[in-house]
């Protein structure tokens, strides 16, 4: 299981290094924010299918809807000259991290309910 | 979760995984790429700031120095013509110290051939002979470098047009225990042969007595020819064809900077 997000980023950096697509300058920060609200939403599908309750297409439209949201609300911060995309870096950094604890603490329980200790458990 | 869900997860992990990797792929290679390291405080941008508006100012200076440049030159009062009289003289000078005009004037003729009073006594010079009667093409070459710093204005060795650029060589001669096998001269890489005949246009006395006193008639009967040098003038001028070949500027240019130095 651990291996398919593996092989998806290996090949995603191999699509990246052959395509060499080059984004100007000024529209760096916006890709910044979409990636970050990426993480956001596949760290949030990951405690999800932890929690037994994922579904692929929240999982996929939040993927998609929270990278452009992001990257479109950097876009109207730059035009109002208001750093609106620093909302974006709060609200995704939070829930991130909050995603982070939560799967580490999910991971804890499940190996504390290991077979090897399942006779433990009442 | 059943085995459908599992499937599911698997794949929108994988996609997801895939652009992930992707859109982190193109951000750092796009940074790299474009070398974009901007880094400043106010400071630096108003130091920056300061900078690019003297420059600015000192831009627009410069264009006003050119625009009145060309208004001067545009002006109608200005006598146009004589500027251009004058750039066409020179232009026109230029061409004859370069020897791309044909000339006509006052001159001397010179003409070494053989000797005939020798020639029961000098071998043919189509054939290997002794070193003593060869004539070099240094030899020659030293006659026209003489002319040119003592009164020759224009020069011209068999018809070609002696300019900057012109070799006078013989081209394939050898020489083994003083016996010299010939070669073929050439001038301005076209083949010439005896008589030689050069003509200069310029101050005849000096360019005669030059002569006299540096490489005469007597240094020619010693090697079993014979120089002599006539006089044209009056209504019977020199005239000289111009260089036929080209002038090849591959090399050098011209040094804008070195004019405007001591």
């Amino acid at each position: 299981m651990i291996w398919i997000p593996v092989i998806g980023l290996a090949l995603g950096i191999a699509m990246g290094l052959t395509f060499n697509v080059n984004i100007p300058v000024q529209y760096s920060s916006y890709m910044s924010i979409a990636i970050l609200a990426a993480l956001d939403t596949v760290f949030g599908g990951i405690r999800a299918s932890l929690e037994r309750h994922f579904d692929s297409s929240v999982f996929m439209s939040g993927f998609f809807f929270n990278t452009l949201l992001a990257a479109l609300l950097a876009y109207i911060g730059a035009e109002l000259g208001v750093d609106l995309y620093l909302a974006a870096v709060f609200a995704f950094g939070v829930r991130l991290f909050q995603n982070i604890a939560t799967i580490r603490r999910l991971l804890m329980q499940k190996g504390k309910q290991s077979p090897d200790n399942s006779h433990l458990q009442p | 979760m059943g085995n459908q869900q599992i499937n599911k997860f698997k794949w929108s992990l994988f996609a997801v995984s895939l652009l992930l990797g992707a859109m982190l792929t193109i951000q750092i290679t796009s940074g790299k790429n474009q070398n974009y390291n901007f880094r400043a405080d106010i400071i630096t941008i108003n130091s920056s700031f300061a900078y690019e508006a003297k420059h600015r100012q000192q831009l627009l200076e410069s264009i006003n120095d050119m625009q009145q440049k060309i208004d001067s030159y545009q002006n109608p009062n200005a006598n146009q013509e004589n500027v251009l009289e004058k750039m066409k003289d020179d232009l026109d000078k230029a061409k004859i110290e370069g020897g791309l005009t044909p000339l006509k004037g006052d001159g001397i003729r010179i003409r070494i051939k053989e000797n005939s009073s020798f020639s029961a006594v000098v071998p043919d010079r189509a054939y290997s002979h002794p070193e003593q009667y060869h004539l070099w093409d240094w030899e020659l070459q030293y006659l026209i470098n003489i002319l040119h710093s003592n009164g020759a204005q224009a020069l011209a060795f068999n018809g070609q047009r002696i300019v900057t650029t012109t070799g006078i060589r013989e081209v394939g001669v050898t020489s083994q225990d003083g016996v010299v096998y010939p070669g073929v001269m050439q001038v301005n890489l076209s083949p010439v042969r005896m008589p030689f005949v050069i003509e200069a246009i310029g101050d005849i006395d000096r360019m005669k007595g030059t002569i006299s006193t540096y490489i005469g008639n007597d240094y020619f009967i010693l090697k079993g020819l014979e120089m002599d040098v006539t006089e044209v003038k009056g209504d019977t001028k020199l005239s000289l064809q111009p260089y036929s070949g080209k002038l090849h500027f591959q090399f050098a240019t011209e040094d804008m900077e070195g004019e405007t130095k001591p």
